[in-house]
């Protein structure tokens, strides 16, 4: 049985526990209410920017010839971009998505692609899939807290680029998408090339095309609009992706840690209670020698 | 709002978007932006347009003569049925862009770039932040 000493330092030490997973929890409950923020804040930039590429496609009519929509014929070589957070400690977060962009990849290879190669944005994704043998061609950091959109453009101009390039053939992008605090969901998205059903669709729920009613005056040709639309569409994609994988990564945390932190106190009260039945037993103890001691006198 | 007609009551709704939340989402009498074909002007019952626009200055005439102005990168217009809106990566408010710190801003972005030797990532950063303080700048010192 631990002596009372013993018992004493642990609970110390799961109380010191308790206090970091306590704060981590309030930060990351902080940081979190900060990323939905963000996703609100550019939710009204990402439906203007379907709207006009919906509305510069229909006017460009034929799509085909634009090299970020053409589907290839070769399945060379596929790239996943895996989105996991730069820091651990947030519950199945970024195992969640190595899983997911592993089989991914997979699928990939089944559907009939030579190779599989992983972009990894953030330092644990990168890390595990080096670890696992995997061959990553980039791996970015830094930012996965708070991403901003610049740091979007250099992910998306790297895959964009190796893509234009014929490295890869087809781009998929693997992220945790925030759903609600206590849910979050792994997505599988095609980027690239940009699926048609995305260049066309019409975002909201109103069903309002754009420029239904009236021809409008495109300044350039839509066709020269539409290419250079489709490069904002990647980059505003990815920055949402980002986002929504920050604002997960929090709500994780946030979880995570609150389990933690419940489990300290629940482990806190067990302790306290073996530490008050080791004192009592002491006591018992000391008596019972005490009355022996007298007894032996009389 | 009025509704006799004529363009003199009539006005537009301009919203400027970018992807870190709204700039601007008002209405006003006159839109002038810088398209990549030339400064384009929007009054009210303007046609159809999509535009192309360049980094620049954009001007939003508001009723009483008061002029917003914004210093805004590339991006995209698009004008239907008196609604502007305007969807660029980022857009200042003239009258917030101090000169001294848009100037500190510019020759901290320079040293970045030197510092970052090829770390893309602070590559892109440092420019794209050069990019921002020379286009406030050049906002600010223009003449009016």
């Amino acid at each position: 049985m631990p002596s009372q000493q013993d018992i004493k330092q642990r609970i110390r030490s799961v109380t010191g526990t308790s206090k970091i997973t306590r704060a981590m929890e309030l930060v990351a409950s902080a940081k979190l209410r900060r990323a939905q923020l963000r996703i609100e804040a550019l939710r009204p930039y990402a439906k203007g920017m379907a709207q006009l590429m919906s509305g510069a496609a229909r006017r460009a009519g034929n799509l085909s010839g634009i090299p970020l929509i053409e589907e290839r014929d070769e399945r060379r070589r596929a790239a996943v971009i895996a989105v996991t957070g730069d820091r651990g400690l947030a519950g199945a977060f970024n195992v969640n998505v190595v899983r997911a962009a592993l089989a991914t990849a997979d699928d990939l290879l089944a559907e009939g692609f030579s190779e599989v190669v992983f972009t990894a944005v953030g330092k644990k994704g990168g890390g595990t899939l080096r670890f696992r043998g995997r061959e990553v061609d980039h791996h970015f950091q830094g930012f996965s807290s708070e991403p901003t959109f610049d740091d979007a453009h250099v992910v998306a101009e790297f895959v964009t680029g190796r893509f234009l390039e014929g490295e890869t053939d087809r781009v998929v992008l693997v992220y945790n998408e925030f759903k609600s605090v206590m849910e979050q969901r792994v997505s599988v998205e095609v980027l690239l090339p940009v699926p048609r059903g995305a260049v066309e669709a019409v975002p909201d729920e109103e069903g309002q095309p754009a420029f239904s009613k009236a021809l409008a005056e495109f300044e350039p040709e839509p066709d020269v609009l539409l290419a250079r639309l489709l490069p904002t569409y990647i980059n505003t994609t990815i920055y949402r992706a980002l986002l929504e994988s920050a604002a997960a990564e929090h709500a994780a945390r946030r979880t995570a840690m609150r389990n933690a932190s419940d489990n300290a106190e629940q482990l806190i009260g067990d302790l306290t209670l073996a530490m008050n039945r080791a004192r009592q037993a002491a006591i018992t103890q000391e008596i019972l020698e005490v009355v022996a001691g007298a007894d032996a006198l009389t | 709002m009025s509704t006799t007609s004529g363009t003199g009551q009539r006005q537009l709704s301009v919203k400027v978007f970018t992807p870190e939340g709204t700039v601007h989402d008002g209405r006003v009498r006159m839109v002038i932006a810088p398209s990549v074909e030339g400064e384009i002007g929007i009054l009210p019952r303007h046609m159809p347009v999509v535009a192309l626009l360049k980094p620049g200055e954009t001007r939003l005439r508001i009723d009483d003569g008061d002029d917003v102005l914004l210093a805004t990168t590339a991006g995209y217009m698009s004008v239907e049925d008196d609604n502007v809106v305007i969807l660029v990566e980022q857009a200042e408010h003239h009258d917030r862009i101090d000169r001294a710190r848009a100037e500190a801003a510019l020759n901290q972005a320079r040293e970045d770039l030197t510092a970052a030797g090829d770390d893309e990532v602070l590559v892109h950063h440092a420019r794209a932040a050069i990019h921002r303080a020379e286009n406030r700048l050049k906002v600010v010192d223009r003449p009016r």
